[in-house]
């Protein structure tokens, strides 16, 4: 180990991409760590929320931050973190090949979708159960597929499927799907769709590919229902196994950050998807990395003071 | 001969194809979503129906998997 950083970001989707813009325009000496650059954005067919893009795909929208990112020669190392550790007033971040020692550490790993846990979801996982839309839907051309979960990004597979499968099934939670309104509206447009509202899915079933689920209806009875695809969109888990039990986790397994974005452990940060704040949008992570780096700031200035 | 078998806003999809220029590697590129045909001999190639999937010399990979891309094309123990 060279040198120590004042700030290791850990991920590179919206919060960690922002928190380098800002951590580049402070001047801080930090490094970015991610694997895969743009995170659950990159995989997003359309954004239509973040203010000045009318419309700009996912792909399209992490093109346009990696090259504000890159616009300030930041170190990037493009690797996993295996494990961060304490190490006496500082911290060891761990990747496959690097030790990296740092005053503080931004943790900005988002969350992976979540899977329902049911028969037949592993055995048929890429043999028509997917958890995107945006790589795969245009597989099911004149198909009939489901998709479970009515959250935005439910709706954005029910939006995109509608395009090229023949019909849609879409299983909601609750009487009315959650997502904007707007999508909802959209999508109730199209003869080709089914909602099934207080729907739960109980197993996926097929031979080498999926034929058909079995779903609970809001009556209480069940219904099996012919399906080629089944999309599953029902929420993101976070992604804190690097954290070696460092900082606290709510019950859902989400960082607990502060208004500073600081966690239990002071000198560690978290922003975007993996922290407990209660809504997941791109320009919430965002302004979460932006919070976050001015806190960092200000928080190694006051280490400075006390040394 | 390298195929990658994709659909346009797939990212891991522009990765591979990336990872494949950057090494000087030509490839054909085959859009799943335009061609029937080619999403059949995908599906039957792999036994699955997610992209990407990467044709080498008859060694199919599924998915963005660095490690066997790089044994497929030979570049192991090569600093890239």
């Amino acid at each position: 180990m060279e040198k120590i950083f004042d700030l290791i970001i850990i991920g590179g989707g919206p919060a960690g991409i922002t928190a380098a813009i800002y951590a580049s325009r402070k001047k801080l000496n930090y490094a970015i760590v991610y694997k895969d650059i743009g995170g659950e954005l990159a995989k997003t067919t359309f954004v239509e929320n973040y203010t000045g893009y009318k419309n700009v795909s996912g792909e399209e929208l992490t093109r346009i931050f990696e090259e504000h990112m890159k616009m300030f020669n930041p170190i990037i190392i493009e690797d996993h973190v295996s494990d961060i550790e304490k190490h006496g007033k500082y911290f060891l971040v761990k990747t496959h090949d690097k030790t990296l020692e740092t005053k503080t550490i931004l943790i900005c790993t988002g969350a992976n979708p979540k899977q329902l846990d049911i028969p037949g979801e592993k055995r048929y996982a890429s043999k028509g159960v997917s958890w995107c839309a945006t790589c795969d839907a245009p597989l099911f051309p004149e198909k009939h597929v489901a998709v479970v979960g009515a959250g935005n990004t439910g709706l954005t597979s029910v939006l995109q499927l509608l395009d090229i499968a023949d019909k849609v099934y879409l299983l909601s939670k609750y009487d009315e799907p959650k997502a904007d309104k707007i999508m909802v509206e959209k999508a109730k447009q199209s003869p080709k769709l089914e909602i099934l509202p207080q729907a739960m899915i109980q197993s996926i079933d097929g031979d080498k590919f999926v034929e058909s689920i079995d779903v609970k209806l809001k009556d209480g009875s069940t219904r099996k229902i012919p399906v080629q695809g089944v999309f599953i969109n029902i929420g993101y888990d976070p992604n804190t196994s690097c954290l070696n039990g460092l900082v606290q986790l709510d019950k859902f397994g989400r960082i607990i950050i502060d208004d500073h974005n600081m966690t239990s452990q002071p000198g560690i940060f978290a922003a975007g998807d993996v922290t407990n704040t209660p809504y997941k949008q791109i320009i919430i992570a965002a302004a979460h990395g932006a919070n976050a780096i001015i806190a960092i700031y200000d928080h190694l200035a006051m280490m400075e003071n006390k040394s | 001969m390298i195929t990658v078998y994709s659909t346009p806003a797939c990212p891991w999809c522009h990765k591979i194809k990336e990872f494949l220029k950057s090494n000087n590697k030509e490839f054909n590129d085959v859009d799943v979503s335009k061609d029937k045909a080619k999403a059949m001999e995908m599906i039957e190639k792999s036994g699955q129906l997610g992209v990407p999937v990467t044709d080498v010399d008859g060694k199919i990979i599924v998915g963005f998997n660095q490690d066997a891309l790089k044994q497929a094309l030979g570049l192991h123990g090569k600093d890239i």
